[in-house]
């Protein structure tokens, strides 16, 4: 060991004792180490008579002392870290540290995330005792890492750059501030570049573009693909002639990866390729009755593999070829076929379809105005399926809606049934409806949950499917609302068998975002 | 309690991590029924699984506890819990006048209190006949014993030679279990330090690189101190020895010394800074080291508590503070443990820990060693250092560029080195003559290092 500090190797009397003992002094009289000064006066007393044993381990005990004693440890080569820049954000208060304390123990970490963006939102950053254990958490949980870079400050970005666990953090804000980009997109580690391109993205996109292109040849596969994805913020017709020419690359994620941005792009070349091929496809018949024909494309052809159209169906029990044609009018933006047929998109929807391919066509729509943010096919949509009491299809439109927009329809759809049990059209889209959620939707929902407690129903002990949407309501309510909801929890409910525990829970982070909250707006 | 009333303080108390978890966990007010405190006590109910809620009450001047909860550790999380609360949100705790279940509680304690002051005062009155009594009965037992240690010693004695005759490359064969044989016998002899010892060392045949070395050191230490013990039995010829270096054999051997008689000795009056203190299992006891560092002594002394499992070890001396008090010295060559004999006055809040560089500590330690070679343990105040990360662990390095070891268990370097940004700070630690194992640091504040928690 290069640091233990006492090295047998380094002192030849020593490693002679050792040698002695293990041989044994029944094998091999041990000869005495030859001193000088007050250690060998007092090792010339030792002498060995008949006791070899005895003599060999006084002088090993003086000797032992003696080099204990004396030891120093030896220069270092090992540089102790550079001292980090100053702090350029305050810390939070010691209060919103404690909370973040808690957190990082695993107590509500599901509010991490909210009080993570909070933090960033009021100027301050992490407590520097605890970044060690925040840079852990990102460490072992990627989804957190967007949220975490912006809180750590200087002092964390600093520290993130010392421990490769966390070299994720350490091209965080380094764009913002001034650092030398260049350098560290050509040195650092894949994860500190991703970091990197995504921050220079959000402020400066060309830049960002330009430094991808001039290191796009000599990236690996996996980077590559990570890197397109970072570019879809703040995507412009400028990016198209690189993303064009990523469509010839070798790997088919990144051709794909590439393809479905420039999809977003209507003004694309590719957008009108798609359009051009799928089209050949869907013919409408503008009669009285107006009705849709399908064909299947026949061939996989070069000019649709270039553009990211993928030959092996990736969801079983579909065709080869009804694939093809699905990933087709996925990347098409909807509004497209309104103006090729010139009609609504409830004209389209209302056309007669041929049976067979009818799921197909409302599946690979819905696909493509969830990704084009069709405000008008989405409502569409939606009107469609509740007409045909598809409510399960809800939960996969609803959620794409504005907040205000979505938030009201779901309400209605709560109001419309009772009572909010497992099966409820409301609850899976409740499920899947992003927080935070506004006043009337929360207090409605709080209402119902409410009224199911209070019926106390032979289905809500095994009602595990509402058991695990009430936590999520927990994250995703206003946190001002947790001295509402305690109110309408009565003790009796708190109490009901197998229903305790989660209530309690549900009042518990519900309160805990709210003084989370409150110690992070004091600070 | 030190006048203001920190989260950290508060946390010290916590029996276990467990404890401070929950403890946590209830500190909001809302997990409160009800809440009071006044100048001397603090309480508050709080509604737990049973039916009625639990009532839990501090008095701050010790500071001692009660609650009315089921639980077996203590303090309770409640306490825990009302503490920091108080520590956290002084607001959340309105002034009032105690009720009646506090106030009946702070009235049984002073009164246990007056009797106690009587018969201390009792004692110090008449101490002739009391110890008259004692002594009597207790010769005899110790008589018995120095015996029964003796024979053991010499047992021991044989068996080391044993060892070195027959070499110790035939160690790993026959350890741990010839080392564990060997440390029951000397628990039937009454020596339970040489047990300890030997049982420390029944491990080191498979510890790895060097062991060959540590062993023969230990071995040798250890016949050190049969030979030592055999000179102050007057049984082996030799220099003599002081009362001081005797009194260090005797103690290492593991016999106790009466803590009534020190505490009656005189006292070495200082303020103590209280450095910080580690808390390890051995066997089935708890056994808790806090060190101290003498402002005008520049010397350090450590005061030992012991439990049994599951019983509450004296936290009153809280890491960060510092006290005006009377320490009593045990007898020694390089006089370290010592025992709290009288406090002038409460704890007040650290300014600054004492730093030395590397070479100054370790020379501090060496004089120690040389007096006392028994020693096991020393506390190391370093400063300004640095640490620095290498491939075999954590250095802490001084301006000298000298790199000192951390212990491989010590898992809050990466938080130190955040805390202090890189630039140099003050860290106290624990060296057992090979790692240190810090206890606290000093980076624009106290920080306690050595909890549980």
């Amino acid at each position: 060991m290069a640091h233990g500090p006492l090295n047998t190797a380094s002192s030849p009397v020593w490693a002679d004792l050792v040698a002695a003992a293990l041989v044994g002094t029944e094998r091999r009289a041990p000869a005495l180490p030859p001193a000088d000064g007050a250690l060998g006066d007092l090792l010339g007393r030792l002498a060995p008579g008949e006791d070899q044993a005895g003599a060999l381990l006084g002088v090993a005990a003086a000797v032992a002392l003696y080099r204990r004693a004396g030891w120093l440890p030896p220069l270092s080569a090992a540089q102790p870290f550079p001292p980090c820049q100053p702090d350029d954000l305050p810390p939070c208060s010691a209060r919103a540290g404690a909370h973040l304390s808690q957190m990082l123990a695993g107590t509500h970490a599901a509010a991490l995330p909210e009080w993570l963006a909070a933090l960033s939102a009021v100027g301050r950053a992490v407590p520097a005792s605890l970044l060690p254990a925040l840079l852990d958490h990102g460490w072992a949980k990627a989804s957190l890492q967007p949220l975490i870079a912006p809180a750590l400050g200087a002092r964390g970005r600093w520290l993130a750059g010392l421990n490769p666990d966390w070299d994720y953090a350490s091209g965080a804000g380094a764009a913002a501030a001034q650092e030398d980009v260049t350098l560290l997109w050509e040195t650092g580690s894949p994860a500190a570049r991703l970091t990197l391109l995504a921050e220079l993205r959000a402020s400066e996109p060309d830049r960002a573009r330009d430094l991808l292109v001039a290191s796009w040849a000599s990236e690996k596969v996996d980077d590559r693909e990570g890197f397109l994805a970072a570019l879809a913020q703040g995507l412009c017709m400028a990016d198209e002639p690189f993303l064009e020419q990523a469509l010839n690359d070798r790997s088919e994620r990144v051709r794909k990866a590439s393809a479905d941005l420039l999809a977003t792009l209507t003004e694309s070349a590719l957008s009108g390729r798609m359009v051009a091929r799928a089209s050949q496809y869907l013919r409408w018949d503008a009669d009285a009755k107006p009705q849709i024909e399908v064909t299947l494309p026949e061939e996989y052809d070069k000019a649709m593999q270039r553009d990211g159209i993928v030959r092996k169906p990736a969801r079983s029990g579909m065709g080869e070829k009804a694939w093809w044609l699905s990933q087709m009018i996925e990347q098409i933006p909807p509004d497209a076929w309104c103006k090729l047929w010139d009609a609504s998109p409830s004209e389209i929807l209302k056309a007669k379809m041929p049976k067979e391919w009818r799921d197909l066509l409302l599946s690979s729509w819905s696909e493509a105005a969830r990704r084009h943010g069709d405000q008008e096919w989405l409502e569409a949509l939606i009107a469609l399926r509740r007409a045909d009491k598809k409510l399960g299809e809800l939960a996969d439109l609803l959620p794409y809606l504005p907040p205000a927009r979505r938030e009201a329809l779901t309400l209605e759809l709560l109001q419309a049934y009772q009572p909010l049990a497992g099966d409820h059209p409301a609850l899976a889209v409740l499920r899947s409806l992003a927080g935070p959620w506004g006043h009337d939707l929360s207090i409605a929902t709080l209402d119902a949950l409410r009224r199911r407690f209070h019926a106390d129903d032979k289905a809500l002990r095994t009602d595990w499917h509402l058991r695990a949407a009430m936590l999520e309501f927990a994250e995703r309510m206003p946190a001002d609302l947790a001295g509402q909801a305690g109110a309408m929890i009565s003790d009796e409910m708190r109490e009901l068998p197998y229903w305790g525990g989660t209530i309690t829970q549900f009042e518990e982070l519900l309160h805990f975002r709210d003084e989370m909250l409150r110690a992070l707006r004091e600070s | 309690m030190p006048p203001s009333l920190t989260t950290d303080h508060v946390l010290s108390l916590a029996p276990d991590a467990a404890s401070a978890k929950s403890g946590k966990s209830l500190s909001s007010p809302r997990s409160w029924l009800s809440l009071g405190q006044h100048d001397q006590a603090l309480w508050g109910e709080c509604q737990g699984s049973g039916r009625e809620p639990y009532r839990t009450q501090i008095d701050l001047s010790e500071p001692a506890f009660r609650c009315s909860c089921p639980s077996r550790k203590f303090p309770c999380k409640h306490s825990i819990g009302l503490m920091l609360l108080l520590a956290g949100q002084p607001a959340a705790v309105p002034e009032a006048a105690p009720p009646g279940w506090v106030e009946e509680w702070l009235a049984t304690r002073a009164k246990s209190a007056a009797a106690r002051e009587q018969r201390r005062q009792a004692a110090e009155d008449d101490p002739a006949a009391a110890e008259g009594r004692r002594a009597a009965s207790q010769a005899k037992a110790a008589a018995a014993r120095e015996a029964k240690v003796s024979a053991g010693a010499q047992e021991l004695g044989v068996w080391l030679r044993d060892q070195l005759r027959e070499g110790l490359a035939a160690a790993p064969g026959r350890a741990p279990a010839a080392f564990e044989r060997m440390a029951a016998r000397m628990v039937d002899a009454q020596a339970p330090g040489l047990a300890r010892l030997l049982r420390a060392m029944a491990g080191t045949p498979a510890s790895g690189d060097g062991w060959q070395g540590r062993l023969l050191e230990q071995l040798a230490r250890m016949h050190l101190l049969v030979e030592g013990y055999a000179r102050v039995k007057g049984t082996a010829e030799g220099d003599v020895l002081t009362a001081e270096e005797q009194a260090d054999i005797r103690s290492a051997i593991g016999f106790t010394q009466s803590q009534e008689d020190l505490l009656r000795g005189a006292g070495r009056r200082d303020r103590w800074r209280i450095l910080g203190r580690r808390v390890e299992d051995e066997d089935r006891l708890r056994v808790q080291r806090t060190w101290l560092w003498g402002e005008s002594c520049a010397a350090p002394a450590l005061v030992l508590d012991f439990s049994a499992a599951g019983q509450p070890l004296d936290r009153s001396l809280i890491p960060g503070g510092s006290l005006d008090a009377d320490l009593a010295f045990f007898p020694g060559a390089a006089p370290l443990r010592a025992l709290v004999q009288r406090r002038h006055g409460g704890i007040e809040t650290l300014t600054a820990l004492p730093s030395f560089a590397i070479a100054a500590a370790l020379g501090s330690y060496a004089a120690a060693l040389a007096r006392s070679p028994w020693l096991e343990r020393y506390p190391l105040c370093l400063g300004p250092i640095r640490l620095a990360q290498t491939g075999d662990g954590w250095l802490v390095c001084d301006e000298s560029g000298r790199g000192l070891p951390l212990a491989p268990q010590f898992g809050r370097a990466w938080e130190l080195v955040a805390r202090s940004g890189g630039h140099p700070f003050s860290l106290c630690g624990e060296w057992d003559g090979d790692r240190l194992t810090p206890i606290s640091a000093w980076v624009d504040g106290f920080i306690d290092l050595g909890g549980s928690v």
